[in-house]
């Protein structure tokens, strides 16, 4: 999978929150978005997700730009601010009941992605009575329960404690060695380091610096 | 699309069970109201307050009385005086209220989860629609399956042929022939009507809630249909979806056949115009 941004800009009323934006993103890489709040993170991704349009430039996702009827990438695992399920329906149901839109996996594969997450045993409760880790955590098996071409994760580890904080760093480290191409977006900075292969930074909705990770593991400037 | 309309329908309408209870207040009140209407009927046909088995009532009297709406100001004569039929009102509007936010809730839930599944907002924006007339048709027979019980309970027909002399004390003397219509007409007027009017009028609000505020769509929706009650016009939806107006009650001529070209025409515009917007929608 490629994803190509060519010169996006976003623009709400007379503000732009993403200012000609120009990037590549392949599979099996891990692509880290740093920057301050409303430095337009979240909103890029939500342009790369397909939820929103670009009010000029283009988003390819394999040569074809998001449009019409398929405003969204063909196979995409999304966790974008809080999560939202149906409260009446416990964690399991809810999964169950969006893997049966795609037919993609069982209540096998459910129960794996809540394994990985570690919900396994609070998978019957109602997501209404979940705590807000619970909930992240069940935003995460969402997006990953598919084994997806593209996950997309905006600030994964908020609300987690430290044991599930390592977990979900490990999820992504396995998806991007199964091929997946990740964006991932987190304000803390030795997180981001540690899972991300390429950071972009981000100032006032324009790319302002890029970073390559290294072969020794450090992060070097490279071209825009 | 199959998957997700079975999705939609299948939690959907299990996520909107509680919201039935309306149909039941509604089938509660519409029951209250007729039974005070039939104390004072059942005095004045057989002196009795509990003359039930005497008057050869049928279902078609209680939707006729309880939720029937009425005949509008027509100027002179037994149809001068305008009582506003607050009951049918109700009827129309529960539906209204239930379907309001199905999809701006979605969107701030799952809704995204089962789009980027989709792969298209369209298809998303046509089983919200699936889901909102099928949630109606519930409603609708919640309502009518409760007026039934209770007219059985009572005594009465399951017919939806009114009685003729019940029909003129309770209406100021309007003459309602039986043998000038026909059941299918009466089942058309009473009961299929109003289901195609509140699914094209749901539909309508529901695409109206992605360009307003769900309460400025339900607020006109409200005097969309209020006005209806006082003009009688086609182009008010609500006089095809009053029982007392339709073509098989005689007096008016709001038909089946216009009232389904209307309905359907109302409905696919707010398909129509509701996939077009959310083609072009930021889900934020």
């Amino acid at each position: 999978m490629e994803i190509l941004l060519e010169n996006v800009t976003k623009t709400f009323g007379n503000t732009n929150v993403i200012e000609d934006v120009s990037m590549t993103m392949r599979s099996g890489r891990v692509y880290g978005l740093q920057g301050i709040n409303g430095c337009g993170k979240t909103m890029l991704m939500r342009l790369i997700s397909g939820l929103i349009h670009p009010t000029s430039g283009r988003v390819l996702v394999d040569g074809k730009a998001l449009a019409g009827e398929n405003s969204f990438p063909e196979s995409m695992g999304l966790l974008i601010e809080n999560p939202s399920f149906l409260k009446s329906y416990s964690g399991r149901k809810n999964l169950e009941m969006l893997a049966s839109i795609r037919g993609r996996i069982d209540k096998t594969g459910v129960q794996n992605a809540l394994e990985r997450v570690e919900l396994a045993d609070n998978a019957d409760k109602k997501y209404g009575k979940y705590s807000l880790g619970m909930r992240q955590k069940l935003g995460i098996a969402c997006a990953v329960m598919e084994r997806p071409d593209l996950i997309l994760l905006d600030e994964p580890f908020i609300s987690l404690d430290e044991a599930a904080v390592e977990r979900t760093a490990r999820i992504i480290r396995e998806e991007r060695q199964r091929g997946a191409l990740i964006v991932l977006s987190c304000h803390d900075y030795d997180l981001l380091t540690g899972c991300s292969d390429e950071i972009f930074k981000i100032v006032g909705g324009k790319l302002a610096h890029r970073l390559i990770r290294d072969g020794e593991g450090k992060f070097k400037e490279a071209e825009l | 699309m199959y998957k997700v309309i079975r999705y939609d329908l299948r939690y959907g309408v299990l996520e909107g069970r509680r919201k039935l209870l309306l149909a039941v207040a509604m089938a509660g009140l519409a029951l209250a109201d007729f039974y005070f209407d039939f104390v004072a009927l059942s005095l004045a046909f057989t002196g009795e307050i509990w003359g039930f088995g005497k008057l050869d009532l049928s279902l078609g009297d209680v939707i006729l009385l309880g939720m029937g709406g009425n005949f509008g100001r027509t100027g002179s004569g037994p149809l001068s005086s305008f009582v506003f039929p607050t009951l049918w009102y109700l009827s129309v509007l529960f539906p209204c209220c239930m379907t309001l936010t199905l999809a701006s809730d979605d969107i701030s839930a799952g809704g995204v989860q089962i789009m980027s599944r989709l792969r298209g907002r369209g298809r998303w924006w046509l089983s919200k629609c699936v889901l909102c007339a099928a949630l109606v048709a519930l409603y609708y027979a919640v309502l009518y399956a409760i007026l039934w019980l209770g007219s059985v309970l009572m005594g009465f027909k399951s017919s939806v042929v009114p009685n003729e002399a019940v029909f003129a004390t309770c209406f100021g003397g309007v003459k309602f022939v039986a043998s000038e219509t026909t059941p299918a007409a009466l089942l058309a007027g009473l009961i299929v009507q109003p289901i195609l009017v509140t699914v094209a009028l749901c539909l309508t609000e529901m695409a109206m809630t992605l360009f307003v505020k769900p309460i400025y769509a339900l607020i006109a929706v409200a005097a969309y249909l209020a006005a209806g009650t006082l003009v009688l016009s086609p182009a008010f939806l609500g006089n095809f979806a009053m029982p007392l107006r339709s073509k098989a009650i005689g007096v008016f001529n709001f038909d089946f056949l216009t009232c389904l070209a209307l309905c359907a025409a109302l409905s696919l515009i707010a398909v129509l115009i509701g996939r077009w917007k959310i083609a072009k929608t930021d889900i934020i």
